[in-house]
């Protein structure tokens, strides 16, 4: 048996389906959270039964790529579980309307049931049960609450058997629905909804936006900080290395299997940025100094996120963003891509047309760092003083407007209006944004520390096998002449393809000036995105939008190292 | 007797029925999936910058709309009910 969660974007749908499944999932408060379906099993009474996810959709007449995907799903179903957000029931009832008239095996769940009463919502369940023609039953999903009469019910979904209804008498009969079914208790404005509304008003709305922000980078900072130094550091320093450096003696000090493991060991001790061994430098690179500001900033972004903040930021920046040819919500890939790129190309799913798409995954692999570049842009550069990762920052921040104006102009197209429901503020539950910090982490652990390890395998074979002086020798007019780094560099931008954290690790033992530390760190972000990211954009722009994006990246980064190499006296 | 108006230059805090659509089907498909169809009672709530995207309340929620989709929405004013 195959069930379908389907219902209006940002109503629950996946917390229901971790729920069901015990399969966790990113859910956040704002629409198109999901842009592709999750499949799972649960049981139902003994029997193994499969549930779908389905990316969330206004209408069955798609508007979006996420769209689309959840109306070609709908003939696969054999039972369609139609989730409702219980405070909005009249924007939930066009489509399930629309579902109706699939004449499937259907049943209706008024979600998020908790806040009609805080909000002073009644629905009468039984009468709305009867209109629809299908059984009605009300959960709350976040603390679990009618999850399990969810499960007894799904069997019993039933197939409606109301008339179709002809478009042109949808919206009277809606009226009619929610003037039957459904009574609101006016009461005053709460404290929330005032605030909600400052929000969203130029002035208030900057000036929170900027406190927001500028808080969040901070406590990130902090809290990344803090980890690595109360922490991780006294881990690796206290505890990991003598137990290393009882390993190296060993190994008897050196050779090749303690070069590849353990690196070379400098003044006859490990320096974890310097050795480059795979259990030194390629452990600590991702669990010592990024994982802490991984773990930090997810924690932030999920307290954003659930807050339901995030959507407003777009409207605020609607009329800027549409200077670089992208409406305001294109703001919402970003800032996930200032964690990893991955999840930013993929949330580019969001925007409607193709060129859209095309600038923001450009836009993003190139000018938005992901957490991993930020944290050794912050420990490596930082060190040399603040002011260094400022002006990293400040270019990529110029780079990122300048090539948004330059696409907006040459490309072809139009940018689309903004169009979205502003979800509204929730107070996050905090376990919720903690189970997601979780499936983020082990997602970062599963996925980065393999790669590091795979890199740092390379650099050390590359290095035994000389094969880094052919390509060195074959760049070194682009490298030294323009971008002024030393030759040597382009390990780390070769590197760069793999993981850009691995590869600005690799420029600390190059002895470069604070000028070449800035210009290597520049290139780095922006060159080449690294190979987890190139995958999912090949996959998401297809071969031919990718060659132009990887074109424009490579041309941008040694026009913009070239000019700081000019420009810095 | 009532004002047509569009929903760009509708006042922060008037409330209005939609008395029209001026696009095609296509606009229209999208601005019914949000609940925004002829006959549907909309609240202004505010501006962003004087050519940023238009907020408003329609059936419950909030939605924020762009400029130019805005100007193609017409809105039938409420009668104010303070009389002058």
């Amino acid at each position: 048996m195959k069930v379908l969660l389907i219902g209006n974007p940002n109503v629950g749908k996946s917390v229901i389906f971790s729920r069901l499944t015990g399969i966790q999932v990113v859910a956040s408060n704002y629409p198109g959270s999901t842009v592709n379906f999750k499949q799972g099993f649960f049981k139902i009474g003994g029997q193994k039964a499969e549930i779908i996810d389905v990316p969330g959709t206004y209408s069955l007449k798609p508007t979006s790529a996420a769209e689309e995907v959840a109306v070609k799903m709908i003939p696969e179903g054999d039972i369609i579980v139609c989730v409702i957000d219980a405070t909005r029931l009249e924007r939930s009832l066009p489509l399930t309307l629309q579902l109706l008239d699939h004449k499937r095996p259907m049943l209706v769940v008024l979600n998020i049931w908790d806040e009609t009463k805080h909000k002073g919502i009644q629905i009468d369940i039984k009468k709305l049960s009867e209109f629809l023609s299908v059984p009605v039953i009300t959960t709350s999903a976040i603390t679990g609450e009618g999850i399990r009469s969810l499960v007894d019910m799904i069997p019993k979904a039933s197939v409606p058997d109301r008339p179709k209804i002809k478009e042109s008498q949808q919206w009277l009969l809606i009226g009619e629905i929610i003037n039957q079914v459904q009574t609101v208790t006016h009461r005053h404005h709460t404290l929330t909804e005032k605030f909600q509304d400052f929000t969203i008003r130029p002035f208030g709305g900057i000036l929170i936006a900027f406190l927001v922000l500028s808080l969040s980078f901070f406590i990130i900072r902090f809290l990344g900080e803090g980890l690595i130094g109360l922490v991780f550091e006294p881990l690796f320093e206290i505890v990991y290395k003598p137990l290393l450096l009882d390993f190296s003696q060993y190994l008897g000090g050196k050779g090749v299997l303690h070069d590849i493991l353990i690196g070379n060991l400098i003044n006859g001790d490990i320096d974890f940025n310097q050795s480059f061994g795979l259990i030194s430098t390629g452990l600590f690179v991702p669990i010592g100094i990024v994982f802490p500001y991984v773990l930090s900033f997810y924690f932030i972004l999920g307290i954003l996120e659930d807050y339901g903040y995030l959507p407003r930021l777009a409207i605020l920046l609607d009329v800027f963003m549409h200077r670089i040819g992208l409406h305001g919500y294109a703001i919402i890939p970003t800032v996930l891509g200032l964690g990893c790129n991955v999840p930013g190309i993929l949330a580019t799913r969001i925007l409607e047309s193709k060129r859209e798409r095309f600038i923001a995954c450009t836009l993003i692999s190139i000018g938005i760092p992901c957490a991993s570049l930020h944290a050794m842009i912050f420990g490596l550069v930082g060190a040399r003083g603040l002011k260094y990762v400022l002006i990293i920052y400040v270019v990529l921040a110029i780079v990122w407007i300048c090539l948004g104006l330059i696409m907006n102009m040459t490309i072809k197209g139009f940018t689309p209006e903004l169009f979205t429901e502003i979800p509204p503020y929730r107070n996050p539950v905090l376990t919720a944004v903690f189970k997601k910090l979780w499936m983020r982490m082990k997602a970062f652990l599963k996925e980065a520390v393999p790669i590091v390890l795979i890199g740092v395998l390379i650099i050390n074979l590359f290095y035994s096998l000389r094969i880094f002086d052919v390509i060195a020798d074959f760049f070194a007019p682009v490298i030294n002449g323009l971008m002024g780094l030393p030759d040597k560099a382009v390990t780390a931008l070769v590197i760069g393809f793999l993981r850009k954290d691995v590869a600005v690790g690799m420029l600390a033992p190059l002895g470069l000036t604070n000028k070449q530390v800035v210009i290597g760190c520049v290139t780095l972000a922006m060159f080449f995105p690294c190979v987890a990211t190139f995958v999912v954009m090949l996959r998401e722009l297809g071969w031919k939008d990718m060659l132009k994006a990887s074109a424009i990246m490579l041309f941008a980064s040694v026009i913009v190292a070239t000019l700081i190499n000019i420009l810095w006296p | 007797m009532n004002q047509v108006i569009n929903l760009a230059i509708m006042e922060k805090g008037q409330i209005g029925t939609v008395a029209g659509i001026r696009g095609g089907g296509n606009l229209r498909l999208k601005l019914a999936s949000l609940g925004i169809h002829t006959g549907s009672k909309v609240t202004k709530s505010s501006n962003i910058f004087t050519r940023g995207p238009v907020v408003i309340y329609v059936g419950g929620m909030e939605i924020a709309i762009g400029y130019k989709m805005a100007c193609k929405i017409l809105i039938k004013l409420h009668p104010v009910e303070s009389d002058r």
